[in-house]
């Protein structure tokens, strides 16, 4: 008889989770808490298109659905993403191979600024832009108006609703392909060059093919963020009378009475739309994460600009005056406004309307402490519930991990809009009803921020390796033990980023708050919605500066305290 | 007149008041005493915030009964209570709505227990449900108010009618009856006043439609839009605030009443009918017409800045044709003006 070497060529991580216990009745809490926030609400999105509001079936939401109207509502929609993206990626990206891969003076100080726009929610581009562009009353109409003699601007239109939109959007395209630029191996490009190709060829041949994933998933990311947005379309599109689907939901959603039903009809069919987008995005993501994790620690080959680079600088200005600079500071000259196109002067300046929203009505006081007890909620569930989930991703292999992993993600490919009106449907019939209260809202922002959570987290548990665990192990620690005192202080700096980034989220939150609250219920957000619907100008400005800077500050806190530890963001 | 002779005339008013047809306020200590046992009890209203500690601590001092209030528009009001009744968990005794026609509804669901108000009695027969499902306690009327910057006492539209002049062009709001009670109101007083033909020449006059009262108050108040129809409490209120806004009463006004209700799962029956009766007593109606709206009874005054109910002409909607027609109506209003 041979005697036959055996070389276990699993990775450490493999033979470790190989070798867990798995903890069965942990799995089946897990999974029935994301069933039940995630796979119930979609459960009776489907049924619930099939019922009337008393609970007979019926087909009449679908009949309702593919009559013109509707009909166009939904190519509206599509129409309204296609362009804000076809303008956005090409904008991102522009200025990712300036900041990236060009010498271009201060490019640094682009990149920061871009990352800045990030943190503001489209909503306010399409605030600001109707206060500078509005027919009637503004301000860069009224400032042209005598010296041309004419009004030319009309915000209230299909293109001012995507030109809003996709200044709220390109930061997310920059930061994909900037990151995926930076990863590209410069010693393929040395090649290249010492082969003799020009810089144009080695930039079409060589660079675009490597970040054309990144690209790809931007373009995908942005469309089905488009689909869910709402800001734009509610601030510009209603009164322009351009119905897209997160708004004409709001819109049935807010009637009286509301038509839930009929939502959830609507939103199935839509949701057969962004499933194509889900198999797209499926596919495409399998392939970026091969360039991401080459390239670390390179120094990309910069191209030099030259004469060039004053254009770069005069583009780049301009890009993040249009979408952060002017914004800014336009909502901040509103909210101090006693008549809010009256321009800059001593008589026009007011302090009232931030008065009036901390002692008047109570409803920004109302805002602001569901504001934070929302989010504050979220973030203990998402870390609670996340820490587990994406432990048992990345680590485990079967089928219950992949199940799971499923359940987990669903929401990153569902349209928020679409997501909510499950929720209400779930939450508004017995047996668990949570209609009016905090706590719906909390489980729809739970769903939602999951997967937001569970990315990162497992991101950096992949990094760390599984020796380490193994090596607890064998000395008879736990599994929770080993998690407590070996995993989670690894994890420090991750599940901080990773909560800052949750917090933002719940903050900027606005398209499943709209269709979600009621009186007492409302976050600030949504009472800068309100005060928008009901026209008070200044005091929707003068929240909306608060939210701006309170999340500026936030991210600017985590951005610096990731520094320090020299984690790279 | 010498001061005895005063008097007199005075006490004779008084006694032929009592006699002829005020309000008598009877509560029957057996109510009393049930009410008082079940100890609370819980109330949907509409009633302005200014109001509503008023009458929750008079009613607690003077029966003990706590009062819990859920406040919201009419059509918060209505969809809190449909959703309740969908999760069979209904939480409201007393409820107040402003669109008399949604108790239709509810009462098809077997909802609402019928009541017949004692204190009520003397109300015309129009402000009563004939099935006691409902009692009109307060009313409203629906003015023209303009900007003043914009438009001259002379040139303000003196009815509704006139809001389809091709002069307004541009210059009109309106609030939409697919968000509010009393916005649907409006709007099919509208109708039986001016017809389709008149939604479809403010259609041609690109009237803003505003999701509510306070969309096109303000848009008045900025002065976006000149003329506007507004809701008779809330251009009181504003006018109190001090804005300087135009007001015309038409000459045919829509007129509207919000009226009281109890559900029939109350929890708190007794309680329930006890503050209703309550709400007809001279201490609630007398305290209407300082807040902005119009009491039931026209003893008890009316709002400041506007005139007395029976110095207008009036237009009641048809109630039977509004539960009929609310969702075509609805529907047609949408196509020609919001989208």
């Amino acid at each position: 008889m041979t005697e036959t070497a055996i070389t276990d060529t699993r990775s450490s991580a493999t033979r470790f989770a190989a070798q867990m216990p798995r903890s069965l009745p942990g799995y089946i809490l897990l999974f029935a808490i994301l069933a039940g926030t995630v796979l119930y609400p979609m459960y009776w999105l489907a049924i619930g298109s099939f019922r009337t509001e008393w609970g007979d079936w019926t087909l009449e939401h679908y009949r309702e659905v593919f009559t013109p109207f509707y009909l166009q509502v939904m190519a509206n929609t599509m129409l309204y993403a296609a362009a804000t993206v076809a303008i956005a990626v090409p904008l991102g990206g522009s200025l990712a191979w300036l900041v990236a891969r060009t010498d271009m003076p201060g490019r640094g100080v682009v990149k920061a600024l871009v990352t800045i726009t990030f943190v503001m929610p489209p909503l306010f581009h399409a605030l600001a832009f109707v206060f500078l562009f509005q027919p009637q009353a503004g301000i860069v109409n009224n400032l042209l108006e005598p010296v041309i003699g004419l009004r030319p601007f009309n915000i209230f239109s299909f293109e001012g609703m995507v030109i809003a939109t996709a200044f709220g959007l390109f930061p997310q395209a920059f930061l994909l392909i900037e990151a995926a630029l930076r990863g590209v191996d410069p010693s393929l490009e040395e090649a290249a060059s010492a082969s003799g190709a020009s810089q144009l060829r080695i930039l079409r041949t060589v660079v675009l093919p490597l970040v054309t994933p990144a690209i790809l998933t931007s373009v995908v990311l942005g469309l089905i963020e488009v689909l869910a947005v709402f800001g734009p379309p509610a601030v510009i599109g209603v009164p322009a009378k351009i119905f897209v689907m997160s708004s004409q939901v709001y819109i049935e959603l807010t009637s009286a009475p509301p038509r839930i039903e009929f939502s959830a009809a609507l939103a199935v069919l839509f949701l057969q739309i962004a499933i194509l987008l889900l198999v797209l995005q499926e596919v495409l993501l399998r392939r970026r994460s091969y360039v991401t994790i080459i390239g670390k620690g390179f120094r990309p080959r910069l191209t030099r600009l030259r004469g060039w680079r004053w254009c770069a600088i005069g583009y780049c200005t301009l890009i993040v005056l249009i979408g952060l600079v002017i914004p800014t500071l336009i909502l901040m000259l509103v909210s101090v406004s006693k008549v809010w196109a009256g321009g800059l002067s001593f008589d026009n300046f007011t302090l009232q309307y931030y008065l009036e929203a901390i002692r008047g009505d109570a409803r920004a006081a109302t805002g602001l402490t569901n504001t934070l007890l929302l989010a504050f909620a979220t973030l203990a569930a998402t870390l609670a519930v996340g820490l587990p989930v994406a432990w048992i991703v990345t680590r485990q292999r079967g089928l219950g991990a992949k199940v799971l992993r499923f359940v987990a993600f669903l929401p990153f490919s569902i349209p928020a809009v679409i997501f909510t009106v499950g929720v209400i449907l779930a939450f508004i019939n017995p047996p668990v009803v949570l209609y009016g209260t905090l706590a719906i809202i909390l489980v729809c922002y739970f769903g939602r921020f999951l997967p937001l959570a569970v990315q990162p987290l497992s991101d950096s548990l992949r990094q760390i390796d599984g020796s380490l665990e193994e090596a607890a192990r064998v000395v008879g620690s736990g599994s929770v033990r080993t998690m407590i005192w070996i995993v989670m202080p690894l994890l420090k700096f991750a599940v901080f980023s990773t909560s800052v980034m949750i917090f933002v989220a719940c903050v900027r939150e606005i398209v499943s708050i709209a269709l979600l609250y009621s009186p007492g219920t409302e976050t600030l957000m949504m009472t800068a919605m309100i005060y928008w619907e009901e026209g008070q100008i200044q005091l929707t400005a003068a929240i909306v500066v608060f939210i701006l800077f309170a999340v500026a500050v936030f991210y600017g806190i985590s951005r610096l305290v990731g520094s320090r530890s020299g984690i790279r963001g | 007149m010498t001061k005895f002779r005063h008097s007199i005339a005075a006490t004779v008013a008084l006694g032929a008041t009592l006699v002829l047809g005020g309000p008598a306020f009877s509560q029957s200590a057996d109510l009393i005493k049930k009410a008082q046992e079940e100890g609370q009890l819980t109330w949907y209203t509409t009633t302005p915030t200014s109001l509503l500690e008023q009458y929750t601590s008079a009613f607690k001092d003077k029966y003990g009964i706590e009062v819990t209030v859920f406040r919201g528009g009419g059509a918060q009001i209505a969809q809190k209570l449909a959703l309740e009744l969908r999760a069979r968990k209904v939480e409201a005794d007393v409820v107040d709505l402003s669109d008399p026609s949604v108790i239709h509804q509810l009462n098809e669901r077997k909802a609402i227990a019928p009541y017949e108000v004692e204190n009520a009695a003397s109300l015309p027969e129009s402000l009563k449900a004939p099935d006691h499902t409902w009692t009109a306690y307060s009313q409203h009327i629906f003015p023209i108010i303009y900007n003043k910057d914009l438009v001259s006492e002379e040139e303000a539209p003196k009815s509704y009618a006139e809001l389809a002049d091709p002069k307004w062009k541009d210059k009109l709001a309106i609030a939409s009856p697919n968000y509010g009670a009393t916005q649907m109101i409006f709007a099919k007083g509208l109708l039986e006043i001016g017809g389709w033909e008149l939604i479809d020449a403010l259609a041609a006059n690109n009237v803003l439609v505003g999701r509510g009262w306070p969309e096109s108050q303000n848009a008045v108040v900025t002065g976006e839009r000149a003329v506007a129809v507004d809701l008779s409490i809330r251009t009181f209120q504003a006018l109190q605030k001090g804005a300087d806004l135009g007001l015309v009463i038409p000459e045919e006004v829509v007129a509207s009443y919000a009226v009281a209700s109890i559900m029939a799962d109350a929890a708190h029956p007794n309680a329930a009918k006890l503050f209703v009766e309550w709400r007809f007593s001279e201490e609630v109606e007398s305290t209407l017409a300082s807040s902005g709206s119009y009491p039931v009874w026209p003893e008890y005054g009316h709002p400041e800045g506007m005139p007395a109910l029976d110095s207008m002409n009036l237009h009641y909607v048809n109630l039977d044709e509004l539960v009929e027609e609310h969702a075509d109506i609805k529907r047609r209003w949408t196509n020609t003006l919001e989208r």
